[in-house]
C-alpha cells in the first residue's frame, strides 16, 4: 500500500488514541495525546528533514527488528524528560534534576512504548510488518551517522519515510515531541503483516 | 495479608528495570509474593534450569538473546506469558506458535494480566474462594 496522506492520517491519530490510553496507565494521570504537523517526504531526504537542532535534548532511537533499513527517532526538550520522569516515578513535578540510570531506563521504556504503538498503527493501516528493536539514547551528532548510515542501505529515488510532531498533555502539563518514522516502504512492502 | 499470598514463583524477564518494576508491583499487589527478575534470554533460560518458576513473564525485544529465541528455548517445558511494546499481529502470532500461553501490549492492564496468571496457574477457583 502507497504511503499517501490519506492513509496514514488516520493511521496516526489511531496511534494518538493508544499513545494517550498508554500514557494513562503509566502515569495514572489525565492524557491527551495530538498529531501537530505530519508529513510524508522522500527518504533521501531524511537528514534534512530532521530537523532537531536544540541543545539540550533528550533523543532515543530504535533500528527496526526485521532489517529494514530505518529507524524511529523520538526526541523531547530535555527539560520536559525531567517533568516525565517525575509523572512516571509519581513524584512531584520539579523533583528529578539530573537523569540517574533508573530515570533514563523509564524514559527509554516509555519512549520505546510511545514508537511501537505508532509503529503498530502505521503497521495495520500500511498491511505491512514492522516492528522496533531495542531503543536506545543517541546524542544529536552521533544521531545524523544513523540516519545517514540508513539511507545508504539501498535506498531509491522514490522511496519515502513519514514525520509526526505530537504534542502531549499530562494532568495540563505540556510536552513537546518529534517522532520520526523513517523506513524504506519500498523494502517494507515485502515483509506484509 | 498471609493468608491471600500465592506461593507460585514467577519470573520477569524485561530488560527494563522500570517495567520490571511495574509488572513487580502489579504481582505484589496481587498477592504473589514469590517472583524473581532477570535482564535478558540468556539468564532467563538459566533461570528457569536452576530456580524453576510456575510461570515465565517475558519481553521479546530484548539485546543479546531475544525473548523470541528465549521462548523458543524454554515456551515447551514453562508457562509463558509475552509482555512486549511490539503490538504487530505477526509478533503475537509466532509468539503463540512458540508456545506462549497469553500476549500483553505495553503498558499491559494490570487485572488483566493477574486474570492471565490465576487462570493459567488454576488460582482462578482459589482466588474466588479468598
Amino acid at each position: 500500500m502507497k504511503l499517501e496522506k490519506s492513509v496514514v492520517r488516520p493511521a496516526a491519530d489511531k496511534g494518538a488514541q493508544r499513545v494517550a490510553a498508554a500514557l494513562v496507565k503509566l502515569s495514572g494521570q489525565e492524557v491527551e495525546v495530538k498529531v501537530g504537523s505530519f508529513e510524508i517526504f522522500p527518504l533521501i531526504d531524511a537528514l534534512h528533514k530532521i530537523n532537531i537542532t536544540e541543545e539540550r535534548m533528550v533523543i532515543i532511537y530504535s533500528k527496526f527488528l526485521t532489517k529494514l533499513p530505518g529507524a524511529a527517532i523520538l526526541a523531547m526538550p530535555q527539560d520536559n524528560a525531567l517533568r516525565l520522569v517525575d509523572l512516571l516515578y509519581k513524584k512531584p513535578v520539579g523533583t528529578t534534576g539530573v537523569l540517574r540510570n533508573m530515570d533514563r531506563d523509564a524514559l527509554r521504556e516509555t519512549l520505546n512504548i510511545v514508537a511501537n504503538t505508532f509503529t503498530t498503527a502505521l503497521s495495520d493501516a500500511l498491511k505491512i510488518n514492522v516492528g522496533l528493536g531495542v531503543p536506545g539514547f543517541v546524542t544529536l551528532g552521533r544521531l545524523r551517522e544513523v540516519v545517514a548510515a540508513s539511507i545508504d542501505k539501498g535506498a531509491e529515488e522514490g522511496d519515502m519515510a513519514i514525520f509526526f510532531e505530537i504534542k502531549i498533555n499530562i494532568s495540563l502539563l505540556h510536552f513537546d515531541a518529534k517522532l520520526y518514522l523513517f523506513f524504506n516502504h519500498r523494502l517494507a512492502e515485502g515483509l506484509v503483516g | 495479608m498471609d493468608g491471600e499470598n500465592k506461593k507460585e514463583k514467577i519470573l520477569i524477564v524485561d530488560d527494563s528495570e522500570f517495567m520490571r518494576g511495574i509488572i513487580k508491583q502489579t504481582l505484589i499487589n496481587a498477592g504473589y509474593i514469590n517472583i524473581i527478575e532477570c535482564c535478558g534470554g540468556k539468564e532467563a533460560i538459566l533461570a528457569c534450569k536452576k530456580k524453576n518458576p510456575d510461570l515465565v513473564i517475558l519481553d521479546l525485544v530484548m539485546p543479546e538473546m531475544t525473548g523470541v529465541e528465549a521462548l523458543e528455548k524454554i515456551g515447551k517445558d514453562f508457562s509463558v506469558v509475552v509482555i512486549s511494546a511490539v503490538g504487530q499481529k505477526k509478533a503475537i502470532e509466532e509468539a503463540i506458535r512458540l508456545n506462549a500461553k497469553g500476549y500483553l501490549v505495553k503498558p499491559f492492564e494490570e487485572q488483566e494480566l493477574i486474570n492471565l496468571l490465576d487462570k493459567l496457574l488454576n488460582l482462578t477457583e482459589r482466588v474466588q474462594k479468598i
